[in-house]
C-alpha cells in the first residue's frame, strides 16, 4: 500500500483510483488544507472535499495518477486561517418545537438556551450533507453533547435552525432531520439559504446568531 | 407539464410521449462543487453514455437521455439523428424493432422508443447536437439527491438540441465495452476504517456474491449479502468525502456502493472503492443481479482503464452518410 507521509500528523493514501485521502489532525486543519489544495488548481483534480479529520481529493485518473498527484498534494501547505473571516448575522426566532426539550436537557432553560446561542460566534466548520449545509462549530458547552432525535423528523422546512451531533446548522432545504429543531425559518434565513453558496464557505466564514426579537414577540402566542 | 427544456417552438425537436420508468438528461456531471455539498451527478454508466455520444458525433460531455429499466417514447418534430446504447436494450422506430448501437435517422412524425433496457439497468439515447437544458454548475444533469437540473422527464416535455454535431459514426463494433454485464466489480481496498477491525469484514466483502437490492438508485446500489453476515466495525467515524464507487458498510451489514448522485460526504466505514474502469458496470447493475467484488492492485486498475479506453477508441465503426443539401 502506497503511503506518502508529508509531516508528522498527515498522510496521503489511495482512495480508489480516482481519489486520494489526506488525514488531518482537526476539522480546522482539514478545511484549511482543503482550501489550499483547491486553490492550487492542480491538473486533473476535479473536487476537493474537506471532512472533519481528512481531505478527499477527487481526480480524473485519465489525466493524472496517484504517483504523480500525491507528491504535488503533499507540497501544498495550508495557509494560516483568514484574519478577517466574513461574519453573517443569522437572524433567528427561537420558537422551534424542540426548544423546550433542549432547554430541559441542557439545564439552561428556554431563556438560557437563547442567551447562550446569542452569545456564541459559530464558525463554518464543514460544508456537506446537502448543498449549502454548513456544520457550524463553536456551540456553548452545555449544548454540545445533546443527543440527536431518536427518530428523525421526516422533514423540517428550509431555513430551520437546529442542533445535532455537537454542531448547529441552518437547513438549506426542506429535508429529513435528526437534529433538534430550535427555530423556524425567518425571512432572513431563507434569504441566507438562497445566497448560501456565495456567503458561506468552509473555514472561511463565521456566523453568529442574533435574535429577531421583534418578530419573535409578534409570533409567539404568549 | 411542458418542462423546463425548450420553450421556443422552433427549438423543439422531440416531444416526450411517455417518459418510461425513470428517464433524465445526463452528461459528465458537475465538478468543483462537491465541497459545497453538490453531488457530481452525470451518466451512471459512462461507457454506454460515451459510446452513444460518439456514434452521433457529439463531443464528450453532450447531454443524453439516461433511461432506467424501461425507456421513453419520443415523438420527433424535426429531422434528427439519434443512437441508443445499452446492453441488450430494445429500440423501436414507429413500432418496428431497430438495432441499438447504431445511428438512426428520424423524421417529423416518427416515434423513437426505448423499451426494456435489457441486461443493464440503464441505456442512453443520444441525439446529434446533444439535448439542451439549462447549464447549472457546468452541467445539464439532473441530480436525484438534491434536485438540481431539469428533473425526471415527463409526458409533454419538449426537448431541443444544444448544437449541430460533427460527422457521425455508423455502428458499434460487436463486443464493444458496455454491451454485456459481467457481474464482477473490481475494487481497490480502502482505508477509512480502524485497522484493528478490518480483517473480518474485509474477508466478508470478498467472500462471495451479493444481490443487488430493488432499493438501488442513482444515489447508491444497495447490496444484500447472500446467505452470510458481514461483520461491520461499529466505530464512529468522522464524516469524510466520498466518491463514485465508494463501498460503504452500514451497521446492518449490507454494503452500499455509491453512484453519481451520492451525498458528497459520509461517515460509514468504507471497505473498498470501485476502480474507474468498472464504473460503467456499476451503472448497469440491476435489481436481482448477483455481483462479486474482486480486489485488484493499483497497477491492475491503471491497466484496466487503459484497456477500456483502447476498446472505446476502437468501438465506433464507419461513417454515417449524410445527404448534402
Amino acid at each position: 500500500m502506497s503511503t506518502i507521509g508529508s509531516g508528522s500528523s498527515e498522510e496521503l493514501r489511495r482512495f480508489g483510483d480516482a481519489a486520494l485521502i489526506v488525514e488531518c489532525p482537526s476539522p480546522e486543519a482539514a478545511q484549511a488544507r482543503a482550501d489550499a489544495i483547491r486553490e492550487a488548481t492542480l491538473s486533473g483534480v476535479l473536487d476537493v472535499v474537506g471532512g472533519f479529520d481528512s481531505v478527499v481529493v477527487i481526480y480524473n485518473p485519465r489525466v493524472i495518477g496517484f504517483e504523480v498527484l500525491a507528491p504535488l498534494v503533499a507540497t501544498v501547505r495550508a495557509r494560516p486561517g483568514r484574519a478577517d473571516p466574513k461574519t453573517v448575522v443569522l437572524a433567528t426566532c427561537f420558537d422551534g418545537p424542540d426548544l423546550a426539550e433542549v432547554a430541559a436537557m441542557s439545564g439552561l432553560g428556554r431563556a438560557g438556551v437563547q442567551e447562550a446561542l446569542l452569545g456564541a460566534t459559530l464558525r463554518v466548520s464543514v460544508m456537506g450533507f446537502a448543498p449549502g449545509f454548513a456544520y457550524l462549530s463553536g456551540l456553548p458547552e452545555a449544548l454540545v453533547d445533546l443527543p440527536r432525535r431518536a427518530t428523525p423528523r421526516p422533514s423540517v422546512p428550509a431555513g430551520s435552525f437546529a442542533l445535532a451531533g455537537g454542531h448547529a446548522a441552518v437547513y438549506p432545504q426542506a429535508t429529513p432531520a435528526g437534529g433538534t429543531w430550535l427555530a423556524a425559518p425567518t425571512p432572513f434565513s431563507l434569504t441566507l439559504r438562497r445566497r448560501r453558496t456565495r456567503c458561506c464557505a468552509p473555514g472561511m466564514s463565521s456566523a453568529s446568531t442574533r435574535s429577531t426579537r421583534r418578530s419573535c414577540r409578534s409570533r409567539r402566542p404568549q | 407539464m411542458s418542462g423546463p427544456f425548450a420553450t421556443d417552438v422552433d427549438d423543439q425537436v422531440f416531444e416526450v410521449e411517455s417518459p418510461g420508468f425513470f428517464s433524465s438528461l445526463q452528461d459528465e456531471g458537475r465538478n468543483g462543487v462537491a465541497h459545497l455539498g453538490i453531488p457530481r451527478a452525470g451518466a451512471a454508466d459512462p461507457v454506454s453514455y460515451g459510446l452513444a455520444n460518439a456514434l452521433v458525433g457529439n463531443s464528450p460531455g453532450a447531454a443524453c437521455i439516461e433511461a432506467t429499466i424501461a425507456g421513453p417514447r419520443l415523438l420527433c418534430h424535426r429531422a434528427a439523428h439519434v443512437a441508443v446504447v445499452g446492453a441488450g436494450v430494445d429500440v423501436t422506430l414507429d413500432g418496428q424493432r431497430v438495432g441499438s448501437g447504431r445511428v438512426l435517422p428520424v423524421g417529423p412524425g416518427q416515434r423513437i422508443a426505448v423499451g426494456s433496457t435489457g441486461l443493464g439497468m440503464r441505456a442512453y439515447l443520444a441525439a446529434r447536437g446533444g439535448f439542451d437544458a439549462p447549464v447549472l454548475f457546468g452541467s445539464r444533469s439532473t441530480d436525484r439527491l438534491v434536485g438540481l437540473g431539469p428533473g425526471q422527464l415527463a409526458a409533454g416535455d419538449r426537448l431541443g438540441l444544444a448544437g449541430n454535431g460533427e460527422p457521425m459514426g455508423d455502428h458499434l463494433r460487436p463486443g464493444s465495452p458496455g454491451q454485456s454485464v459481467s457481474g464482477t466489480i473490481r475494487v481497490l481496498r480502502a482505508l477509512r476504517v480502524d485497522h484493528d477491525h478490518t480483517g473480518a469484514w474485509r474477508d466478508g466483502l470478498f467472500d462471495g456474491p451479493f444481490e443487488v437490492d430493488a432499493a438501488s438508485d442513482r444515489i447508491g446500489i444497495r447490496l444484500r449479502a447472500s446467505g452470510r453476515q458481514l461483520s461491520i466495525p461499529t466505530d464512529d467515524l468522522a464524516s469524510a468525502g466520498t466518491t463514485i464507487g465508494t463501498v460503504q458498510l452500514p451497521p446492518d451489514g449490507n454494503p452500499v456502493v455509491l453512484l453519481n448522485d451520492h451525498a458528497t460526504s459520509g461517515g460509514y466505514p468504507v471497505g473498498a472503492v470501485v476502480i474507474a474502469a468498472d464504473w460503467g458496470e456499476l451503472g448497469r447493475c440491476r435489481p436481482g443481479d448477483s455481483i462479486e467484488f474482486r480486489r485488484v492492485s493499483p497497477e491492475e486498475a491503471a491497466d484496466a482503464l487503459r484497456s477500456l479506453d483502447r476498446h472505446l477508441a476502437d468501438a465506433v465503426v464507419g461513417r454515417y452518410p449524410l445527404q448534402a443539401g
